[in-house]
């Protein structure tokens, strides 16, 4: 009786949170098969942590960075994600991207699939998810400077990508 | 990168795509195997163990409930209690409030004897033997005993209960006091192998009683084998943190120099305790510590 309640009260929250979450891991991981891996992990470790959910801010908030987290670690543990480190402290040059008006969700989903994965790690972490480079220097274990490095260099890829599709 | 872009990038947070059938059952028959053997994962299947292994288990798993004391730890109950909560005070007025209560119990019986032998001195003087003799509750005396007109036999076991107790409560106060301090080879021992943890998780009184260890050997005992040493400045510090004033408290400099290694204490747990990567016992750790003070 208890597990069949449970059943249907997960089976909720998945209706709920399903196609967001499944959506960020395809960004993070860039392909079907990687994503499904990583969504239904991501899913186990979000049974398991129910307990933890203190109900201090959103509960999708929370679910949304556990998977942020079951993706970083996936991709750490499955792929070498290589950084060359920013030595020195350099202001970088932010370009903007021009011309992304024109591009829908689709579109979007497509240039950041075809970036490498640090790339898109960084890409997906900084713009779309909104943390710092502080926070992403924390959560990949690199220095600030090379997460912005690293942003830059995709920005010029976005660029290009982004160039091309509106040609 | 102009709000627009912003605004551009953040809707992607709330794009939705469905994830392909069945996922969800897969999921939950995942979580509901994991239910049903906790230790279970992907290897589950692949893990089966054979029937030597089974019974070579169950000979090793008693280790689980094995223990040993952990050097220089006899006082281990105290002393997990001051490493969880650093409010000492709370500590000390436990332990006062217990010897409070020990004295307490310890009056109410003698007052209880005082009030109850003398009457009966007065009314039988017969009956002393059965005030005297340790009677047991249950034992029933082979000899008839002679008892006075205002005493019952019920009277007598609890008179001899009230004794009982008060013996108790010596012995356990007794106990107390030979279980304060960590001893290794006739040395003073580190709490939690730390050495300002050790100065200042003692109430003054407690560390009067080894202050002259400590000041003498010019060591703390880690384990049998390994110790801290004490330079001369240390030394003299531990000296300043016991000086006592002749009514037995301690004195400014005491006082001084304790808050002095209570402030220390703080900055190495900020430093050191902050994560795994400082350590201690890695010497470059431990010069940048010093060199910032």
């Amino acid at each position: 009786m208890v597990i069949q309640d449970e059943e249907k009260a997960f089976r909720k929250i998945y209706d709920l949170l399903s196609g967001k979450m499944y959506s960020l891991c395809l960004r993070y991981t860039g392909n079907t098969h990687d994503a499904n891996d990583v969504f239904q992990e991501a899913l186990i470790k979000l049974y398991s942590n129910l307990n933890k959910y203190r109900g201090i801010g959103s509960f999708e908030g929370w679910a949304r960075r556990i998977f942020i987290n079951s993706c970083l670690d996936y991709l750490k543990e499955r792929q070498k994600l290589l950084y060359t480190e920013q030595l020195e402290n350099k202001n970088i040059e932010v370009s903007e991207l021009s011309g992304m008006e024109k591009l829908n969700q689709a579109d979007l989903l497509k240039i950041i699939s075809q970036l490498p994965t640090g790339y898109r790690l960084i890409v997906n972490l900084y713009l779309v998810e909104g943390f710092s480079h502080r926070e992403i220097s924390e959560m990949l274990g690199i220095s600030e400077g090379t997460s912005k490095s690293q942003l830059s260099r995709a920005r010029s890829i976005l660029q290009d990508n982004i160039s091309r599709i509106n040609e | 990168m102009n709000d627009n872009c912003n605004a551009i990038w953040k809707q992607l947070q709330q794009h939705s795509m469905q994830p392909p059938e069945g996922i969800f059952d897969k999921v939950w028959q995942h979580i509901l195997q994991q239910q049903l053997h906790p230790k279970n994962s992907a290897e589950w299947n692949n893990d089966i163990p054979t029937e030597s292994e089974i019974n070579e288990r169950s000979i090793f798993s008693k280790l689980q409930q094995y223990s040993i004391a952990p050097p220089g730890l006899q006082w281990s109950s105290n002393g997990a209690e001051k490493k969880e909560s650093p409010k000492k005070r709370k500590f000390f007025y436990l332990d006062q409030f217990g010897k409070a209560a020990a004295v307490l119990l310890l009056a109410g019986g003698i007052a209880f004897f005082w009030m109850t032998v003398p009457r009966k001195k007065k009314n039988n003087p017969g009956s002393q033997i059965t005030t005297t003799t340790k009677v047991s509750p249950t034992i029933v005396p082979s000899s008839p005993i002679v008892i006075g007109a205002n005493d019952t036999p019920l009277a007598n076991n609890q008179i001899q209960l009230k004794i009982d107790q008060k013996n108790i409560a010596k012995q356990q106060d007794q106990e107390k006091k030979k279980a304060v301090l960590p001893m290794i080879n006739n040395s003073v021992a580190a709490y939690e192998n730390d050495f300002l943890l050790t100065l200042i998780n003692y109430e003054d009184e407690e560390l009067q009683q080894f202050s002259t260890k400590i000041i003498n050997k010019k060591k703390i005992m880690i384990s049998q084998y390994s110790y801290i040493n004490l330079s001369d400045k240390m030394a003299q510090m531990v000296q300043d943190l016991c000086s006592v004033k002749p009514n037995g408290k301690p004195t400014k400099k005491a006082k001084k120099t304790k808050r002095k290694f209570e402030r220390w204490k703080k900055m190495d747990e900020k430093y050191f305790d902050r994560g795994p990567q400082k350590n201690p016992a890695d010497i470059i750790d431990l010069s940048d510590f010093i060199m910032k003070k």
